[in-house]
């Protein structure tokens, strides 16, 4: 009688206990959206493809993107051209992606290369989304005359056309470093940081300026409308402090569109790198990277070596769209109104 | 009524020895209405709540009605301090909650709750109701997370849901299932007054009277104190000890709800007790409707003399010159009305 009854209680249990959280309810959302999965993959292979370039390297799988090889007879190779290594003991070396004017390996320069895109894109997204949702979350949260202050203040930074500014900046923090021995030394411990980082340090810092902005309107926009809710006044009435309400009633109900938006600004800021790089005021020369790269095919008839042009185009071109998709997906996922429950 | 046992040594009593629990005093509530882009400036305001005076005695439910914008709602969250008054003092278990601010306030909280309307709204959806039923002993620092969880699946159990239902989300219960999270929130913290701001209007007929009746055995069974806001009269002449009508954010009329519905004084509350339907054919058919002419005027521009005199269909001289003021007409009828003495 016990074993009759027995599977019939459990099947019930399991059905009240079965949770089914807001995170768990996002992801199959997402999981429907095959672009934005396809978008991940793509992202996630990129990072672990950066992050572990060190590791091919040493087991020979690509090369020292600063390597200049000794290929008799011709100024640059197309892809799938082999050549002698002398640093092996002469085995070959096989250009899969072809080399570039200096006889660099573009396969591996392609590689190291996302590690400066992708740093740019995350820590850019990383220091914007920080600046700007706390600035934004102020603003809303406490409104009135701060608010009216604050947001002022984001207009007149948002009338001044970024682009121009970064390559101003970009420019100026340039000369900074070519002046090293006749600056102060808070500056020089800045050049020396960025000189360390590749050119990286100062880059940050100019895209940090002003990309807040856009993440600052939208999550004072959120904050103000979810300041409305009744459960924002519930918490207000169960006794709950300021930081409680914010941290955990408002943050967790506005992140949804500032995720999106996070990880749509990410190829923003990779572009904008490559945009730089391309000037020649991005990264220092021979750090790799997509828009150096690209500059350099422009140096040379790309006509009769297309892949110097290809190979850091497709790849950004690749990435870019990964992170729109990836964004579009999370839109999908992350916007309650959109799903079925 | 109940008779209520005698335990704070602040308890007040009135004339007839009833112990006092809240005591509301000439309350106002202006909300300014500004205007200008950056130097704001005040240009009128809405009087909201414009002098409201009454008594909640221990363990009775008061009842607020009048109809949309009259104030009702902003009485009870002033009441609560959810918005600080303009004027007036909220005497709650002897102490003036007007002079309070910061972490004595916050303290106070504890002994008066909020029950919401829209019980979609009030929850927050990312909290399991686990999380939401135990907020109040979290923030309040009652307990350890092992007690708390007892308590929560009391609580539960309490007020007739599963207590397996811990880990689940708001969106995953029905809008019954959900006020009556929102009752087990606002009992977490076992307080003595509960502002229920219409906690049935958004539910279905069929739904009402059961929220209704856990209500009511809730306050059998704690000594709940219940200020309970509400336009639907029937169901307020059901519950509720007392009965107060306000209209354009002021009391008209205040009586014991039997007084109250069988012998109504002031004109409005005629009229609006006029629209409630008899459930009996004969008396039905010879109930007259007085049907109010005109809208409600604008609370930021109230009438002069008596503010129901634009549409008061018995109205005289004096009304349009001298505001009436709420006088006792027999015990525990009091009315705000020239023609009433």
């Amino acid at each position: 009688m016990a074993a009759a009854s027995k599977p019939l209680s459990l099947g019930r249990q399991r059905d009240e206990t079965r949770v089914r959280t807001p995170l768990g309810d996002a992801w199959r959302q997402f999981r429907r959206n095959r672009l934005a999965v396809v978008g991940l993959c793509f992202i996630i292979f990129l990072v672990a493809l950066a992050i572990g370039a060190d590791f091919l390297q040493s087991i020979g799988f690509l090369d020292d993107p600063l390597y200049q090889h000794d290929a008799p007879g011709m100024t640059l190779a197309p892809p799938m051209t082999c050549t002698q290594d002398p640093r092996r003991m002469n085995p070959q070396w096989c250009f899969v992606f072809g080399t570039d004017d200096l006889r660099r390996d573009m396969m591996s320069r392609a590689i190291y290369g996302a590690r400066v895109s992708l740093s740019v894109g995350f820590i850019g997204a990383a220091i914007s989304m920080l600046i700007g949702v706390s600035y934004g979350m102020i603003a809303g949260y406490y409104g009135g005359a701060i608010d009216n202050l604050m947001m002022r203040f984001v207009d007149f930074l948002y009338a001044i056309p970024d682009l121009a500014l970064f390559i101003v900046l970009q420019v100026f923090f340039k000369a900074l470093a070519a002046e090293r021995e006749r600056v102060g030394p808070f500056a020089q411990v800045l050049v020396d940081i960025d000189r360390s980082m590749g050119g990286l340090f100062f880059l940050f810092i100019v895209l940090g300026l002003l990309s807040w902005i856009g993440v600052a309107r939208l999550a004072r926009g959120q904050t103000l409308s979810c300041k409305q809710k009744d459960f924002i006044e519930a918490a207000r009435a169960i006794g709950a402090r300021d930081r409680r309400i914010i941290f955990v009633h408002l943050l967790p109900n506005i992140l949804g569109p500032l995720v999106v938006v996070g990880v749509q600004s990410i190829a923003g800021f990779i572009g904008v790198e490559t945009t730089l790089s391309y000037l020649g005021i991005g990264v220092n020369p021979p750090t790799p990277s997509w828009g150096g790269m690209i500059a350099t095919a422009q140096n040379n008839v790309f006509g009769a070596y297309p892949h110097l042009v290809l190979v850091p185009t497709v790849m950004l071109g690749l990435t870019v769209l990964s992170f729109y998709f990836l964004a579009d997906g999370l839109r999908d996922a992350l916007d309650p109104s959109l799903r079925d429950s | 009524m109940p008779e209520p046992m005698t335990q704070a040594p602040t308890a007040q009593k009135d004339a007839q020895g009833r112990e006092v629990l809240l005591r509301v005093r000439g309350l106002k509530k202006y909300f300014p209405i500004m205007a200008g882009f950056i130097l704001q400036r005040q240009v009128g305001s809405i009087k909201a709540v414009d002098g409201v005076s009454f008594d909640v005695y221990k363990g009775e439910t008061l009842g607020l009605v009048g109809e949309s914008g009259c104030g009702k709602s902003t009485t009870g969250r002033t009441v609560l301090q959810l918005y600080r008054p303009t004027a007036g003092s909220v005497e709650f278990e002897g102490v003036d909650l007007v002079k309070l601010k910061g972490e004595a306030l916050r303290r106070m909280r504890r002994r008066m709750q909020m029950i919401f309307q829209d019980p979609y709204a009030s929850l927050n959806p990312r909290m399991s109701v686990g999380r939401i039923i135990a907020e109040p002993l979290v923030v309040h620092g009652i307990g350890t997370p092992a007690e708390r969880a007892e308590r929560v699946q009391y609580l539960l159990e309490r007020v007739g849901l599963n207590p397996y239902f811990v880990n689940r989300y708001p969106h995953e219960f029905s809008g019954g299932q959900r006020q009556r999270i929102g009752i087990a929130r606002a009992l977490a913290l076992n307080p003595s007054l509960i502002v229920a701001d219409e906690p049935i209007s958004a539910l279905d007929v069929s739904i009402q009277a059961q929220v209704v009746n856990l209500l009511q055995d809730l306050q059998q069974e704690f000594g709940l104190t219940y200020l309970f806001i509400a336009h639907d009269l029937s169901m307020v002449r059901h519950i509720c000890d007392r009965v107060a009508v306000m209209y354009l954010g002021k009391i008209v009329e205040l009586a014991p709800s039997d007084e109250l519905y069988n012998n109504p004084l002031h004109p409005y509350t005629q009229a609006l007790l006029s629209a409630v339907p008899v459930p009996d054919p004969a008396l039905e058919r010879k109930r007259q409707r007085i049907i109010l002419k005109g809208d409600v005027p604008s609370p930021a521009n109230p009438p002069v003399g008596c503010n129901f005199n634009t549409r008061c269909p018995v109205a005289v001289e004096s009304c349009f010159r001298d505001e009436p003021v709420l006088k006792e007409v027999s015990p525990g009828h009091s009315v705000a009305c020239h023609l009433v003495s």
